[in-house]
Parts: structure tokens; sequence; C-alpha cells
């Protein structure tokens, strides 16, 4: 296997074009390297992110944050700015894996690697993230719910980079939440996981309401327009409890070691309700873990 | 003698009932500590094991000659190897030699090993593996107890062979038939006629899966031949049964064998006997070179598993609470390979009887042979598998009876001079002290089921079991005091974590009045490290302390009846304190140890010991004696439960040991936390998942284990001491049984419905609560 390790962009995306179809990108490693270990990855070439410059920033702007691929999600979680911006992201962090995972693991990897039992990914789409790409093409820039394909599949083509992840900032008026539930020990991974996204208007009434739910699905799994229903109602029980119904009976989840598919079919509606819940509380921004 | 008089007595003082760090804390953290991971040889090779992929197979032919002409590949191992003259025996087994070191007609569980390479890289060994090709003829299989015990079941084993001529003296096979391949029984009172006095009967069967001990630590093995000597760094629990097993197997004396065991990280019961030793060293002997064995994490869980167990409890009970019948059957999942089967069928029997006096019993425990990983030892050695189901079923009997569950259990308990199932009078029963200091800290029976909101209800839970150990056994040690005032200490008892030397120190230190630091404890090697049945079974405090102690006692006395030939007094009128001899009420006349050996021209005094306990049970009644003495604990939980998903949070655990008197504190209240881990860990999250007979999560990322954020708000455990000169109860098992068994019936208070099949997942509890 020959490992390259480029210092600049443009010598990552012209290996990169060189290669395509045999290269792997591994930026922390922590989902990549478990695969080669078992096997389920083989590739002759694999390309490190580890020194290029430049590429772990984190910028508050003022419609939205941009976080470099290769910025840990220690760091994002750390980041003051990112925090204030992006609470629910910034605490949701603070329960992926463990301490020495985080450090390693990179916010590019996290969206690259498509993983359906990761929580990042379903707050970032209701928070209408983008995935910026670079080849020696150009660049492009593709919304995160387009972006996840498939279980472990993105939609990179084989000579791009992913070198950002583009968060849009809420509403001023929004609340978000994320509820990740571990059915098993703490750091296990979500059983389900269900981020909320909520902006209602002075009188109390829904605006825009997003939900996507981790773990149970290929990718993120939500229902844009059972939530757009919902728009001009009372922000309230009613309204959640018909949201919370209709993922309950239109998800098909996955069955395994964390629950069965009936299980988190059950608990889709339980937690949905709950996330949507906490979210149009005045002043619950953040994650939490059941 | 009787146990109690075999047992030595201790009395606290200037080590013994000290919070001593641990030897070697750091080293043991930091990993600069010598385990066996670090171990290496010249010419070195590195082997890697071929492992079947189907459970039940017949091999019907493997062809190596492609990894053999690989460049680095120094040997190839297929039972081809064995069986002839000169060569190695291919099966091997503690108590049954079942075990093949390599397969050779056929497969008998997902793992099984088929072939063996030693390279001279991990690299070009993993490679080889792929260059062996066998093919297979799938069998039936029969990975589950109801396909192994169907009429007409494929047999996992046609003709299993029988016992060890020469193994263990509290094991006896019998009953076997199909894939049943012993069972223990136990025969006390007139079961029917209990049955036909009680007022009510309660039957219920409970489940427990198979769980991995997933010790951080992997098997490791480092075998070497010089000529017709075999030498084995192996990271085992059990340096005797192991040097023994490749003696019979290499046909060469044990003496020709050299077993040396580092500091293990961890075990758990996964280590004793010999596992991957026989592999490894025939291997070395195929290769002519030295081979390391280290085992992934995936092949961990393919080792050795705890038995996944059925248990029905039929139970005749009074109005009045009295126990005065039960019926047992019990089937334990035993995998492919007996391994030590034969005796935790019998200690997970006649331990589903609890610490209870019941007059009339019977028990039918069966071990079955399936197409799944051997299972064997694990810490608690079925009576976790055991007090789950009887300690649930007695809160069963209780909600039956409309009485409180530690009233019931108190009407009930072993007391002084109760005769227990197996015939064996009690003595120091104190399970009903246990039971009220485990009930008291959850403050019980107040607020035993609270709803706390909408989505939360609260339940508490106690439980109380009954633990043997080994018995009859033997630990034997020798001790040396040189003439620099230190003492060696040469045991095979293992060090493993458990803080094992660090305590015999402290034994061997105060009857010699030295510093703990004085002592130095020797890591186990058979050629000069004096014989000890095993590491397990919560027996190296009492049983190898013991025969420390007595070691320790030859050389105090004849160390002081040098020193009184030297000062001209009574030997009887000296004392050790400081590291020096001084005669008793007059200080001033004193002698350093160091100076008594100098002045006598004496080098070293030698010293040994010896324990060796009585008993054992007859294996068609199950009466005689079943354990030198009794492991007593209980435990009382806290738990919240999430009605919308049916999580279990488990808030508060205490639990409490009898433990005579505890040598180290700070490291008996380790043991005790890991205890209620590992507690948590069966009652919640653990469960080895097959299909089939294909285990499904072998990794930490399908098989989850407690971490640091799972550790409760609120933990506490006790130890019930006596005081003055008392005997030393093992402790390292002993409180593990009881939290499962006790957050299984906190759920049951918070949900109101008792859940039978471990681990209690959140989806069980649903299901219970709507069935």
């Amino acid at each position: 296997m020959r490992l390259s390790r480029p210092t600049s962009m443009d010598e990552a995306l012209g290996l990169l074009a060189e290669d395509g179809e045999d290269c792997t990108v591994i930026s922390g490693g922590t989902a990549v390297m478990l695969m080669i270990r078992n096997g389920f990855l083989d590739p002759n070439h694999l390309l490190s992110l580890d020194r290029l410059p430049d590429l772990d920033h984190m910028v508050a702007e003022d419609g939205q944050v941009r976080l470099g691929a290769r910025a840990s999600l220690l760091a994002v979680e750390r980041s003051a700015s990112v925090r204030t911006a992006l609470p629910t992201l910034a605490d949701a962090l603070t329960l992926v894996a463990n301490h020495r995972v985080r450090r390693q693991a990179t916010i590019g990897g996290v969206v690259c690697e498509a993983d359906y039992a990761s929580d990042p990914p379903s707050i970032l789409m209701t928070l209408g993230a983008r995935v910026r790409l670079a080849s020696v093409r150009g660049e492009r820039t593709v919304p995160l719910s387009e972006f996840l394909l498939d279980y472990y599949t993105n939609a990179a083509e084989p000579d791009e980079i992913a070198v950002e992840v583009e968060v849009p900032r809420p509403s001023p008026t929004a609340r978000t939440t994320y509820i990740k539930y571990v059915s098993r020990t703490s750091e296990d991974r979500p059983c389900v996981g269900v981020a909320a996204y909520v902006d209602t208007d002075a009188a109390g009434r829904c605006l825009d309401v997003r939900v996507a739910v981790a773990g149970a699905t290929a990718t993120p799994f939500s229902l844009p327009e059972v939530t757009a229903d919902v728009r001009g109602k009372p922000a309230d029980p009613t309204a959640w409890k018909e949201i919370a119904d209709a993922f309950r009976d239109t998800i098909r989840p996955i069955s395994d070691i964390r629950g069965s598919a009936a299980y988190r079919k059950h608990v889709t509606g339980e937690l949905v309700f709950r996330a949507l819940e906490n979210a149009s509380m005045a002043g619950t921004d953040g994650a939490i873990k059941l | 003698m009787n146990n109690e008089e075999i047992a030595v007595t201790v009395t606290r003082g200037a080590s013994i009932g000290r919070a001593v760090d641990m030897f070697e804390a750091r080293a043991r953290v930091d990993g600069t500590l010598g385990f066996a991971l670090n171990a290496e040889l010249p010419h070195m090779t590195f082997a890697r094991l071929l492992r079947s992929p189907t459970p039940h197979a017949r091999i019907a032919s493997i062809d190596v000659s492609r990894a053999e002409a690989m460049p680095g590949v120094v040997a190839v191992l297929t039972a081809a190897d064995f069986d002839k003259d000169g060569a190695p025996l291919r099966h091997y087994g503690a108590v049954i030699r079942d075990q093949p070191v390599v397969c050779g007609t056929k497969v008998r569980f997902a793992g099984d090993v088929v072939a063996a390479v030693a390279a001279e890289t991990e690299e070009i060994a993993a490679a080889a593996l792929l260059a062996i090709d066998v093919e297979y003829e799938d069998l039936p299989v029969v990975a589950e107890l109801d396909d192994a015990l169907a009429e007409g079941a494929a047999l996992v084993h046609e003709q299993p062979p029988p016992s060890e001529a020469r193994s263990y003296a509290d094991i006896n096979l019998f009953g076997r038939q199909g894939n049943v391949f012993t069972k223990f029984q136990l025969r006390t009172g007139d079961l029917d006629a209990g049955f036909a006095m009680a007022d009510h009967i309660v039957d219920t069967t409970y489940v427990s899966p198979a769980v991995q001990h997933v010790p951080m630590e992997p098997h490791v093995v480092l075998a070497s031949f010089e000529g017709s000597r075999l030498t084995v760094i192996s990271s085992t629990q059990g340096p005797y049964p192991v040097r023994d097993t490749l003696a019979e197997m290499f046909r060469i004396p044990t003496s020709s064998v050299r077993v040396i065991v580092p500091p293990l990280g961890g075990g758990y019961g996964s280590k004793t006997y010999a596992k991957f030793e026989p592999v490894t060293a025939a291997l070395a002997w195929k290769a002519r070179r030295p081979v390391k064995l280290v085992l992934s994490r995936e092949e961990e869980f393919l080792a050795i598993t705890k038995h996944a167990a059925r248990i029905r409890l039929r139970t005749g009970v009074m109005n009045d609470g009295r126990l005065v019948a039960r019926d047992v059957q019990v089937h334990f999942n035993a995998g492919a390979y007996a391994d030590i089967s034969p005796r935790l069928i019998k200690n997970g029997g006649y331990s589903c009887v609890g610490p209870y006096d019941i007059p009339n019993v019977r028990v039918d425990s069966y071990a079955v042979y399936t197409n799944r990983p051997p299972a064997g030892a694990y810490r608690g050695y079925g009576v976790s598998q055991a007090a789950w189901a009887y300690e649930q079923q007695m809160d069963d009997i209780a909600e039956l009876l409309g009485m409180d569950p530690v009233e019931l259990r108190k009407r009930n308990l072993l007391q002084e001079g109760s005769r227990f199932a197996t015939g064996e009078i009690i003595h120091g029963a104190r399970w009903a002290e246990l039971l009220e200091r485990s009930a008291a800290a959850i403050d019980w029976p107040k607020d035993r089921t609270v709803r706390v909101d909408e989505r939360r209800v609260r339940g508490k839970g106690v439980a109380v079991i009954l633990k043997s150990t080994i018995t009859p056994s033997t630990s034997n040690a020798s001790v040396r005091l040189d003439a620099d005032g230190s003492l060696q200490v040469l045991t095979s008892s293992v060090e493993m974590g458990q803080g094992a030397h660090t305590v015999l120190a402290q034994l061997a230190a105060q009857p010699l009045g030295l510093p703990v630091s004085a002592v130095n404890v020797t890591a186990p090697d058979t050629q000069y490290t004096p014989y000890d049945q095993t590491t397990s079974s919560s027996r190296t405090t009492r049983a190898m302390g013991g025969a420390v102690t007595h070691a320790v006692g030859v050389v105090r006395e004849r160390l002081l009846a040098l020193a009184g030939e030297l000062l001209e007094v009574d030997p009887q009128d000296l004392e050790l304190a400081d590291g020096a001899v001084s005669l008793r009420g007059a200080p001033d006349t004193r002698v350093s140890v160091q100076d008594v050996l100098y002045r006598t021209r004496t080098g070293s005094i030698s010293g040994d010991g010896e324990i060796k306990t009585v008993g054992g049970l007859d294996p068609e009644t199950g009466q005689g004696i079943a354990s030198d003495h009794w492991h007593q604990g209980a435990a009382g939980v806290e738990v919240e439960v999430d009605l919308g998903t049916g999580k279990v949070y488990v808030t508060h655990v205490h639990t409490v040991a009898y433990a005579g008197t505890v040598v180290n504190p700070k490291l008996a209240k380790l043991q005790l936390h890991g205890s209620m881990f590992f507690g948590m860990g069966h009652a919640l999250y653990e469960e080895m998942v097959f299909d089939d007979g294909i285990l499904t999560n072998p990794n930490l990322s399908d098989y989850s284990i407690v971490s640091m954020g799972d550790v409760p708000p609120v933990i506490q455990v006790e130890f019930l001491e006596d005081e003055g000169e008392a005997h030393i109860h093992g402790l390292g098992e002993t409180t593990l049984p009881p939290v499962i068994a006790a957050i299984g019936n906190a759920v049951r208070a918070a949900i109101g419905v008792p859940v039978t099949r471990l681990p209690i997942t959140p989806e069980r509890v649903l299901e219970a609560m709507t069935a």
C-alpha cells in the first residue's frame, strides 16, 4: 500500500486525479483504520490529509459557520464561536464516542464516512449543512442531504476531496436539539438519534420545523412533507404527536444488536416527540444522551 | 482435620488490614510492566491460527502446500503432524481430552482451529493463512440447547473420550448421553412429600446468555524447545495445570516443561487451564524455533465464554413463606469442548438452592455440547446464572404471598448449624446480616416502587447469594529469609491485577516483623515456585495466603531459635517487630534480623507451607462437602426505568461481602467495584449473539461492556468482618452474582413484572410490560 502525505491542496488533488478509484483519502483515521484492519477496505493508495495546511479552520461568518474538513470533533466541540452559533452541534459532539476518538476524528471524515450510526450528520442535516468538494476540475457545493447516499456511500466523485462543511446559522428565533439514545452502554453508538429544529413566530405558531433521525436507516431519515405540514399550526404537543406518529409509521428501520426494527420504530416515535418538545421549550438548545 | 481447622487465622496488625498500595500499580497502568505481550526471544517467530468459518463440518481436505512454499513461512501445523512416533498427542483437556490442538476430521465451532502457521513476521503468517485451502462438508448445526438436546440431534462429539485418569478430586463424570457429556445431581429429603405439603408451587425458567470475559490483555503464549525441554511464557491463571497438560501432550516428564507466568492484564477465568499453550508449543516443536502467539480481540471472543444457561426452578412454598421443596433443572450450554464444564455444572447445580434451608431438593444439572465456542470458568463460576434464577424467583414468591421480599428471604436463610442441601453443616452463617445491610443501604422498604414522572419509574431490589470455592484443593508456598533482611515468597499464584502478590506480601511480612517493602513475591515459574492448583475461585488470599503463613511460621520459629541462642533467652519470650527481634517487656534486649543471620553465620532461612482442603460431593446424590468455606454476599440496587424506551438506569448499588478479615481494604474494595461493574454488564448489556452458531458481535463496537460513563451515581461496598483473630474469606467473585439478580429485582419492582432473560435490554423491558 502506498501512503502519500501531500503538503499542498494542489498536490493532493493531483494525486487523487491520477489514482482516483484506487485511492482512499484518510483524515483522522478513526474509521478508515478500523475498516482496513477488519479487511473491509484494502486501498492501493492511502492519501493522508495530515500535512495539508489550513484545513482545520473554524470560521463563524454572518450567515454560516465554515468548518475545515480536518477540524477535529474535539476542536469543533470546544470552539467558543461554534458553540455560540451552533450550540446543539457543539453539545452533541461531546456525546460522540470518547475523548480519544474525538481528538482524532474530523468533521470532514464524519460526513464522508456516511456511517448510519453517527450522530453529527442528522444534526447537520436539520441545520441545512452543505459539503464543499474540490478536485482538479474545480469546486462544487452539495447539500448534505444529497451528499449522503447510502450506507457508507457519499456523492463525492473519485477525484474529489471534501474540504469544508458549511453550516448555515439557525434562524435567531429557532431552537435546536438532539437526543442521542443509546440502548446499551454509555459509549455505544446511537440506537436512534433525533435532531430537531423548531422555528416559531411570536404567536407560537410553527414557521419551520425539521427533524432527522440517525442510527435507524442508511442515511438520516426525515419527512420534509410531514414537517412542512405543521407550518402555521400551534407549536404544541398536538403538532409534535402528529409528526412523531408519522415518523413512527413511516420509518423502515434496520434491525441489529442495538434494537430490532419494531423496537426502533417505537423508539423513533417516542423520541421524535421528545426532541420536538425539548426544542419548543425556550432555552433548551443542546444535546442530551438517554 | 476439617476445613475450619485447616484454614489459618490472621490478626490485623502492622501490615494485615492495611491499605497498602498495589505493587507495580503505575507500571501496570503505563504498560511498562513485563506482560507476556512484552516478552521476546532470539529467533522468535510469529503464529497465526486458521479458524473454521463454519460451526459444524467434516474437513474433506486440507492443502497447505502453497502456504508452506511462501518465503518467510517457518512451519505450518495440521492434524497430520500429531499422534505418531515422537509427535505430540493431538487432543487435550482439563478433564476430558476432547479438544484438538488443530482439528482433524471435523470442526465443531465457527472459530475452531484447523491449521496454524509460524512465520518470520505476523504479516507473513497472516498471508499464509489465506494460502491454505480447506474443503468443508457442512454438518447439521446444533448451537442452541434445544437443538443439541433434541431427539436424534447431530452429535458434536460422536465418541467423546473418557475422563482423564488423573484429573481433579472433586470431578466425577456421570450420566453421559447424546450431547450431554456429564451431569451433576443432588438428592436430599423427599421431594414428592415436600411438594405435596406445599401451599403453592412456583415454576419459572430463567435464561442467561453466553458472555465474554474481555480481559484487556488477550491470551499470549511464547513457547520454545531446547532439545526435549519445553519452556512456555504464558498469560495463564494456572501454571501447573498448563504444565501438566503440555507434559502429557508431548509425552515428556512434567519436570521437562517449564511454565513462566508474567503479571496478567486481567483473566476473570478466561485464562484457567491450557488454552493456546498446546497449539503454540506444537508450532514451536515443528518450527524448531520459538513461537509467539497473541490473540486478536476477535479471536478472544472465540477462546472461551461464560456458559449460556437455562434454569428451571420449581419451588414449593408454604403460606408463611417457608420453602419446603425445590426441583431444579439446569442446562449449561458448554460449547464444543468440555474445558472445565464438569466442575462448573456441579457448582452451578447445587448453587441453585441458594443460601436457603430447603429440606427437600432435587437438582439435575447438565453439561451440553453444542457447536459454539467452548464455555468455561467465568468470574462467578455458574453461580451468577444460578443466582439470577433463584433470587428472581424469590421475588416471584414474595409477590405471590404478599410478603416483603427481604422478610421472605430472612425466613429461609441458612443459619448457624443449618444443614445445606449437600448435607454439610453451615458454620459462620452471616447471610441475614448481609441482606439487612444491603436493604438498609437502599432504605428498604421505603419507596420500593415509585412513579417519578410520566416517563420514569423507580424500583428497588435486593439479592443474597452463596458461592463455593474449589474443594478439595491444594496450595504450596516456600519462603526464604535472606541475610539482608529481605523475604522471598515463592508462589505459583498469579498476579493478574487483583493484587494477589501485594496481599501475599502483607501476610508474609507481619509475622516476621518486616516491612511489606522487604518482601519480594516471585512470578510463577514451575521450575522453581511450588505447586498451586489455580489462581481462580476467589481462593488465593485464603488458600495461598494460608500456605504462605505456614511457611513464614517455619522461618519465624528458626529465626527466633537463633536469636534466642544469641541473646541467651528463651525464644518463647521473643517478639518480632520493625525488622528486629526483641525480648518481650525488655525492648532494649534486641538484635536486628540481619544481625541474627550474620552473627550466627546463617545465609538464609527457608520454610515451606501447605494448605490442602478436604471434601467433595457424591456425583449421584450431591452429598458431601461442596466448599471449604462459603462465600456470602448481598446487593441492594435502585434503578429508574424509562417507560417510553424501556431503558434501565442504575442509580445506586450497594454490595457487601463477608470477609472474615480483610487483608488489604483498598484492594478488597476495588475487587468489589470490579464485581459490581461486571454484574451490571451481565444484567443489562452483555450478550454474545449467535446466528446459527456464528458469533455476530465479536468486537467491542457490537459487544457492549461497561465503561466509566455507566458507573451509577451512588456506589457503595462494605465488608462484614470478624473481630480479632479470624479466617480470611474469598472476595474476588462474591458480589458479582447478587448484583445481577438485585438489578433484575429492582427492574421488576419498577415495572411490576419480571424480565426472565438476561441481559435486561430496553426491548425486553417493553416486551415484559406489554406481555
